[in-house]
This record gives C-alpha cells, sequence and structure tokens, in this order.
C-alpha cells in the first residue's frame, strides 16, 4: 500500500452522513462521496462550506475512509470549524480529495511507534487501522482529557495504546516526548503528527536512537492543490511545499534548523 | 476567437502567473486547455529561494502572500519546465519574467525570444514583495514611470514575441505608467498585480506573514482593479489584460465592459480549480442572450 493516490483528484459536492461531537469542541464528519475513492494514510482534503461566506478551503486530514466514505476529526478553532460543526446530516459540502503524498508503509519487520499530538491523532488513526499491527505502540498526547476519549475509537486489536494528557486528567501527565524515549526499540519506526515543535522533539529522540521517522507537517495552504507555493518547507531536497510534496516527510530530509 | 494584437485567442481566460502549477497531480482538475493562456510563474535569471513562512494569510474576503518569487532559474525554466508544459497543453504559454536591474530583464527577453513554445512576454515589473535593491535604491519599477519605460523598453528591443507589462496598482496615478509603458512598446498591459498589505494577529502583536507585508489578491480587490481598468483604457490604445479578484462571470464581464480584453483567473482557482471553464461558459450565456459580439462588449461602459 503506498500513499499515493490511484484515482483522478476532482471536486464534488458531498453528503453529510453524520457530524458528531466526540468530545467537548471535537467533532467527527462522516461524508459520503458520489463514488469510491482511493486515499492513503497521511493524504488530506480540502474542504469548503457551500453558500456560508467561506473564501479558502480548509485541510483535513483524513481520519477514516472506506470506499466511497471518508471521516474527518476535527477540533472547533474559528469561524469555518464552527460553522462546520453546525452542518446537519443530508447537507452537503464542497469537497476536493484525496490531495497530498501519505505514510508509506512499513515493512514488517519494524515496530511502528504512532505519535500524535491534539487533532495530529486523525491522520494516524487511519495509519494505524491501515497497517493491522501485530505489535506496536500508540502514544496519544493531548492538552486535557480528549486523548482517552481518542483511544476509545482506535478500538484496535494488538495495538498497544499510551495515553497522555499534559493536565493528568487522563493517563499519564505530561508530553508526549517525555515517554517516547522508553518506549523505543532498535526495530522501532516512528510516524508522527501534531504540532511542530513535538515533531520537532520526537524527531530528536528518534534520530538520537538512529530510528527512521515518517511526520506529517501542518502548514499555512492558500491553495492547498500545489499551485502557490504558499506552504514551503526547507528539505535536503530543496524547497517543498508541504501540500504536494508532503504533508508526510521523512524526518531525516527536513533541514530542523531553518523551519 | 479573440485577438491580442498578432495572437489569438481560443478563450478569454488566461491562468494568472504566480496561481499555476502544471503539473501531473493537478492535470485533470485545472482546465489548462479550455484557457486561452497559462502564463507560467515569474522567472528571474537566477535561482530564488523565496520568502520565509508564513507567506500566506486569509483576510476578508481576500488572500495576502508573499511568496517571494521563489523559482530554481531561467536555465531550469527552459530545460524543465517549458518542454513539460509544451508537450501537454494546446493552449499559449506566456513567460512572466522579472528582474532587479534594466539589463536582467533584457536578458531574460533575448533568452525566451528563441523558445517557439513561448508566444508572449509577460513583465512583471510590478512584484511587490521584492526587497528594494541596495546598490540602486529601486524598489517596484511599476512605481516609477521611466524604470517602467526603461525596463520595457529594454524587453521591447531584445525579443520579437508580443511584449505585455504588469502594471502595479499601487500608484498615484496609473495613467501615467500605461502611458511609459505604451511609449516604450509593449503590445498589451495587465492590470494589475496584488496591493501591498498586511495583517497583524493580535493575541501576539505580531504580522500573520513573515515578511510583514504581502500583496492582496481576491473578491476584496475587485472594485479598485476594475477603476485601474477604466482609467487605462481611456489612457492607452492597448488591450487590457484584467487581473484582480475575477470569481465568477459577473466579475469578468464588468471588466470587459470596463475595458478589458483578456481575464486573468488567479485566486479563483484555489477555490474553485473550475473556476476558469465557468467565467468563460457564464460569459457566452451572456453574450447570447442579448445577442452580442464579445469584441462589442470591451469598453462598452455606457455613460449618461
Amino acid at each position: 500500500l503506498s500513499g499515493m493516490s490511484t484515482v483522478t483528484k476532482d471536486f464534488k459536492r458531498v453528503r453529510v452522513a453524520s457530524n458528531t461531537e466526540i468530545y467537548p469542541g471535537y467533532f467527527i464528519i462522516s461524508l459520503d462521496l458520489p463514488e469510491p475513492i482511493t486515499a492513503g494514510p497521511g493524504q488530506f482534503l480540502q474542504l469548503r462550506l457551500i453558500d456560508r461566506g467561506q473564501f479558502l478551503r480548509r485541510p483535513f486530514g483524513i481520519f477514516d475512509h472506506k470506499d466511497n466514505n471518508i471521516d474527518i476529526l476535527y477540533k472547533v478553532r474559528g469561524d469555518i470549524t464552527s460553522k462546520i460543526s453546525l452542518i446537519k446530516p443530508g447537507e452537503s459540502l464542497d469537497l476536493i480529495a484525496p490531495l497530498g503524498n501519505g505514510f508509506d508503509i512499513l515493512n514488517k519487520k519494524e515496530r511502528p511507534i504512532i505519535v500524535s499530538g491534539g487533532t495530529g491523532f486523525a491522520p494516524l488513526n487511519f495509519l494505524a487501522k491501515k497497517i493491522s499491527l501485530k505489535e506496536g505502540l500508540f502514544i496519544i498526547g493531548s492538552a486535557g482529557a480528549e486523548s482517552k476519549v481518542f483511544a476509545e475509537l482506535l478500538g484496535l486489536a494488538g495495538l498497544d495504546t499510551l495515553v497522555i494528557s499534559e493536565d493528568g486528567s487522563v493517563g499519564k501527565k505530561g508530553i508526549v516526548s517525555d515517554y517516547l524515549r522508553e518506549n523505543l526499540s532498535s526495530d522501532s519506526i516512528v510516524f508522527s503528527a501534531g504540532p511542530l515543535q513535538m515533531l520537532k522533539s520526537v524527531y530528536s529522540i528518534a534520530e538520537d536512537k538512529g530510528l527512521k521517522t515518517q511526520l506529517s507537517f501542518e502548514s499555512h495552504f492558500a491553495c492547498g492543490l500545489g499551485l502557490c507555493w504558499g506552504c514551503a518547507i526547507k528539505t535536503k531536497q530543496g524547497t517543498l511545499r508541504v501540500c504536494s510534496e508532503g504533508p508526510v516527510f521523512k524526518g531525516e530530509d527536513i533541514l530542523w534548523r531553518e523551519i | 476567437m479573440i485577438d491580442l494584437g498578432s495572437l489569438k485567442f481560443k478563450s478569454p481566460l488566461l491562468l494568472s502567473s504566480g496561481c499555476i502549477e502544471y503539473n501531473e497531480s493537478v492535470k485533470d482538475l485545472i482546465p489548462f486547455n479550455s484557457v486561452g493562456a497559462v502564463i507560467t510563474k515569474t522567472v528571474t535569471l537566477k535561482e530564488s529561494g523565496g520568502n520565509p513562512m508564513p507567506r500566506t494569510s486569509e483576510v476578508y474576503l481576500g488572500l495576502l502572500n508573499s511568496i517571494g518569487l521563489q523559482n530554481k532559474g531561467i536555465d531550469y525554466y527552459l530545460s524543465n519546465i517549458l518542454p513539460a508544459l509544451e508537450d501537454s497543453l494546446n493552449c499559449h504559454i506566456i513567460s512572466s519574467i522579472s528582474g532587479s536591474t534594466i539589463e536582467e530583464f533584457a536578458e531574460l527577453a533575448s533568452i525566451l525570444d528563441r523558445e517557439r513554445a513561448i508566444s508572449a512576454i509577460e513583465v512583471n515589473i510590478s512584484c511587490p514583495n521584492l526587497e528594494k535593491d541596495s546598490e540602486s535604491g529601486i524598489g517596484i519599477f511599476a512605481q516609477d514611470d521611466y524604470m517602467s519605460y526603461g525596463a520595457l523598453k529594454a524587453v521591447r528591443e531584445s525579443t520579437s514575441k508580443p511584449v505585455i507589462a504588469k502594471l502595479s496598482p499601487d500608484v498615484t496615478d496609473i495613467r501615467s505608467v500605461a502611458q511609459a509603458v505604451s511609449d516604450a512598446g509593449a503590445d498589451a498591459i495587465t492590470v494589475a498585480n496584488t496591493y501591498s498589505a498586511m495583517a497583524i494577529d493580535i493575541s501576539t502583536a505580531r504580522p500573520k506573514l513573515a515578511k510583514v507585508s504581502g500583496g492582496l489578491s481576491g473578491p476584496a480587490i475587485k472594485p479598485l482593479t476594475l477603476k485601474r481598468v477604466w482609467d487605462v483604457h481611456n489612457t492607452v490604445d492597448l488591450p487590457i489584460i484584467a487581473s484582480g479578484g475575477i470569481m465568477d462571470y459577473r466579475d469578468g464581464l464588468e471588466y470587459i465592459i470596463a475595458g478589458a480584453t483578456l481575464l486573468s483567473i488567479g485566486t479563483a482557482s484555489f477555490i474553485n480549480p473550475k473556476a476558469a471553464e465557468e467565467i468563460k461558459i457564464g460569459i457566452d450565456n451572456y453574450l447570447k442572450d442579448r445577442s452580442l459580439k464579445y469584441k462589442d462588449l470591451i469598453g462598452s461602459l455606457k455613460i449618461e
């Protein structure tokens, strides 16, 4: 399985099947597409409300996907996500998907360590379900108790989870990087998504042990389609676009001091 | 067919420079082959890394950007970008160029003059995101009539291809710059580039763009640029490419009535990748409903 899409990208109106608050301020919206598409973990979509005064599209990672259904996990942060949270089942949204390059699924000898911070959990949930782990660990971090809710959503047999909250309300108290080092072994590979500072810590801990990382980056997107070069990131291969060459990059390819 | 000097366009809709990057992954999403031309991202002589992040910020009905003419230079453009476009597109390819001196503009034009694949050269003398040259003290060429004349004259003498001057809207009176580039021998004028603008995050008191300011595009600027198209139309006898917040066919029609011959679509493609195609259909229907010819609509503003 590769992160690349095998279908033609298109944009289309999609029907909202459900839009449920799973934790205060966090929603899962389930979208029914007109036909099945192929999208891999780490790819994203560009969403726009119809006739509600939204200007630029907003990118969202894919939380789960099968056939003609896509689920998105989102947090209400501003005007647009607030409006999305009010969408009722049966209403329509305008969608471009799938976009970007996702995670490369590992070979079976490697032990996956998945590390999420906040809504970085969304694309990693899809990844965890796709790689059907025999053994491995999913470290789920958040500010409050949402990490426990995420772990319950995952509900994946054979995968250990470690729940962490900054306020100590659920699981272990602290941030994910506090618990990463002790859970790494020589056959680990690290997948991560979350805030940039967290990705930096995750990379530096993994690199210290000589381990490979695949990290999903967030950026300011204007188009999200590779047209405008607004989401540049400095890499060893030159300046690349988070939306097109990413959002998933190998940690060793990033010029960390320049971002 | 719409004429722009010696060039014929199958559609009046163009894809603006800097808002389009042809590649395999978007070839089916963007209607490359139904537009009149693709104006490629501005190329400079040498590679330019572009500006630090964040480079974009959404504002009310608009988009701020400070990409900073990131490109790999003219050699890469000729060896990698142009051949791919030539193989894939059946519309005009217009190359946008920028330089920090008049000599650089001339050199780029003479290099591109040899390329059969290129239908015209758009001279970008108006990017708001370049640093002022520390030696010459020159900022945006298009804010100075003499520099604008000089750049266009140099390009004119370096190529036999049609030459388009892309003006800045950030001037006291755009008519004098339009006259200057017309006198220099430009074949057409693009009105206009983005507006110098900024936004501040009040929670941190920091600018929303790393470079503090950038260029404003989108629906917020349409009435402003419309006035400038009208002014240029009433000043010089050159075809105008309108570029500024065209989101739907009604915006396009306003620009044509104000004097534009062609319409350039930029930010709208980010939201609706098929915008150029849909605007073309809307304009065709409008003309059909009123039994009008396209060329009769150009500059047809009625004033009592």
